[in-house]
């Protein structure tokens, strides 16, 4: 575990500085009477001053309120940090590349409003059939957001004592999703009216080029200078689960030689279940494949809270990728949702409830997502397994099917 | 390239300068219902690429790699009028033009045409435009994106410069760049520079201009 150093009288100065700021306080004098600190500020800095918010008390939407104003001011102090940048070839790498090539779209659909400017209210049937398209693709920018959350905030947690902060970064990839939703839900809409859309926009583009910032100016120096050069080759290897929104999907780095019979590192990532006595390659093999062909998204969190084990099931909906095996349960949600999973895994382990389920809609597919407790024999305790299926076209079944029909 | 097993049919055609049979090849592909892409991809841009490899050994004169060049330009010029009929249907405008000293600017003219039949107004400025010049005509025109090509990579620099004096003048103009001469330098110039895109070839720029989501590379 890398421990981050930081200078703690520059801390508690930048604390005071964004306590400030968070207060409403004028930004050009708290930029002078802070100075000193705010001089040669570097990207671990802002990482132990949300680490210390967070231990203060303060909340994550509180956090996030400010966030951006705060780091607009500390923008230029940051940019200057000398990192090293990542080569091609390289998880960061096309991290970065993407966020080239999403600023690219957002420009365009900007040059576009700039073009109706004057007439919004006049075209605003057209300015919206024009821009829709455009707002569709920003969606499919949450790849990215999923590598982060499956693949870098993992390793991240590995090697940084102070993650904690990356709670809040996952919670404004949520905030993205909604918003984007949101804004394709107004360009869809003939009754939205320019104001509400504008408005949304807005508050999606300053989400957007905030989270870009957050990434480069903070996350990424820190993760280049913190995860070690091995850990980096298996977080390359393991984006190439996910798709390259904006971008050309890169060469993909070849296998390490193997045999048919040894066991895919995959699978031994992923199947790290306790088994009484020894196991043949053979029979995780046959397992692993067994509980791949199922039309079911499987997850298994141990007694001990850390995801064991998730199969890869045909059109996984859920992302899972093996930088998750072994990481706390809690660490895989968004804040905004921690306190339904301690609720579930509590309730689980004191014996009270063995089940729960939800359902929702995911692109156009109605999830059924159950968690059931998993215990021993004699009743202990083991853990919890996730089990969601896409359960649209079961619920339209109706009478019987006796006779073998394929067509 | 082996170009003695080189099966591009237009190849001995431009370099004998048979102009004729290359509209003959390229009426005959439209026939046949090949797309522009398949067209300007697959046969036009590999033979070109292959003229100028020729070039480069020495194994062809200035003169012929010219000749070559002219009849490409008819080509495009014909399958303009057959293919482009959706030019300026929406508001966005694009400015294509090779950078300043580059003399080549066939790649940049299939690029512009490519944004044409996706509905855009494209101005293109064709090869070697200084860069003040540029710089007056996008303030003049205000496009939507500006396209920068770059055949031979000794261009590089003043690609650059291009980029950052665009910048200079409007800040988050979105500038596409692409050519034969970024192949490898493509990626980093990118990186270097905010809200700069590089496209390797016509089906990226294709699929930028359909807005594709690039879901469908997910591998099962």
């Amino acid at each position: 575990m890398n421990i981050i150093k930081s200078d703690r009288n520059k801390i508690e100065q930048l604390i005071a500085f964004s306590t400030g700021m968070m207060s409403g306080g004028d930004g050009k004098e708290l930029i002078e009477k802070h100075k000193e600190a705010l001089n040669g500020i570097t990207p671990y800095d802002m990482l132990y001053l949300e680490e210390y918010q967070m231990q203060m008390g303060i909340t994550v939407p509180e956090i996030k309120r400010d966030i951006n104003k705060i780091l607009n001011v500390l923008y230029e102090y940051l940019k200057a940090y000398d990192w090293e940048r990542p080569e091609e070839g390289t998880f960061l790498y096309y991290l970065m590349l993407e966020n080239r090539a999403f600023e690219f779209r957002l420009n365009t659909m900007k040059k576009i409003l700039k073009a109706y400017k004057g007439r919004e209210l006049d075209e605003l049937g057209s300015l919206k059939a024009e821009l829709l398209p455009h707002l569709e693709s920003f969606a499919g920018f949450e790849p990215h957001y999923v590598k982060k959350e499956n693949i870098l905030f993992p390793y991240l947690e590995k090697h940084w004592k102070e993650y904690k902060p990356l709670r809040v970064m996952w919670s404004l990839h949520d905030d993205l999703r909604r918003m984007i939703k949101e804004l394709i839900g107004l360009a869809k809409s003939e009754q939205s009216e320019w104001m509400t859309l504008n408005r949304a926009i807005g508050n999606y583009y300053f989400g957007a080029f905030g989270m870009i910032q957050k990434e480069e100016i903070i996350v990424y120096p820190i993760a280049a200078g913190t995860i070690p050069k091995e850990d980096w080759a298996e977080m390359h290897r393991q984006s190439f689960e996910y798709p390259f929104p904006f971008i050309d999907r890169p060469t993909q780095p070849a296998e390490e030689s193997g045999s048919d019979t040894n066991i895919d590192i995959h699978y031994s990532n992923r199947l790290e279940i306790e088994l009484n006595g020894p196991v043949s390659d053979q029979f995780l093999q046959r397992a692993t494949m067994i509980f791949d062909s199922l039309p079911l998204d499987i997850t298994y969190v141990d007694e001990n809270d850390k995801v064991r084990y998730f199969n890869r099931a045909k059109d996984r909906f859920f992302p899972r990728s093996p930088a998750v095996i072994g990481r706390d349960v809690r660490n895989c949600h968004p804040p905004e949702s921690l306190h339904v999973v301690e609720e579930i895994v509590n309730k689980f382990r004191s014996g009270e409830r063995d089940e729960a389920e939800f359902w929702i809609t995911l692109r156009g597919k109605f999830i059924h997502i159950r968690y059931f407790a998993v215990r021993s024999e004699k009743g202990k305790y083991k853990g919890v397994l996730e089990v969601s299926q896409d359960v649209t076209e079961i619920r339209k079944l109706q009478g019987q099917r006796r006779l073998l029909d394929w067509e | 390239m082996n170009r003695q097993s080189s099966n591009n049919e237009l190849l001995p055609i431009l370099l004998n300068g048979d102009r004729n049979r290359g509209l003959e090849v390229v009426n005959r592909l439209l026939e046949e219902g090949k797309d522009v892409i398949t067209i300007y991809e697959g046969v036009i841009k590999p033979a070109m690429y292959e003229v100028g490899e020729l070039w480069e050994e020495g194994k062809i004169s200035v003169a012929s790699e010219h000749l070559a060049s002219a009849i490409v330009e008819t080509l495009l010029g014909h399958l303009y009028y057959r293919i482009i009929k959706n030019s300026g249907t929406n508001k966005m405008v694009v400015v294509v033009t090779s950078v300043e000293d580059e003399v080549h600017q066939i790649g940049a003219k299939m690029v512009s045409d490519m944004f044409e039949i996706h509905g855009w107004t494209s101005h293109f400025l064709g090869a070697n435009t200084p860069i003040d010049e540029l710089l007056d005509f996008v303030t003049k025109v205000n496009p939507t994106i500006i396209g920068l090509s770059m055949s031979i990579d000794l261009h590089t620099r003043n690609l650059e410069k291009t980029i950052l004096k665009i910048r200079e003048r409007i800040p988050e103009m979105p500038i596409l760049i692409g050519g034969q001469g970024l192949h490898e330098e493509g990626k980093e110039i990118m990186l270097k520079h905010n809200g700069v895109l590089y496209l390797k070839d016509l089906q990226a720029l294709e699929k930028f201009l359909n807005q594709a989501h690039y879901e469908k590379d997910r591998p099962n």
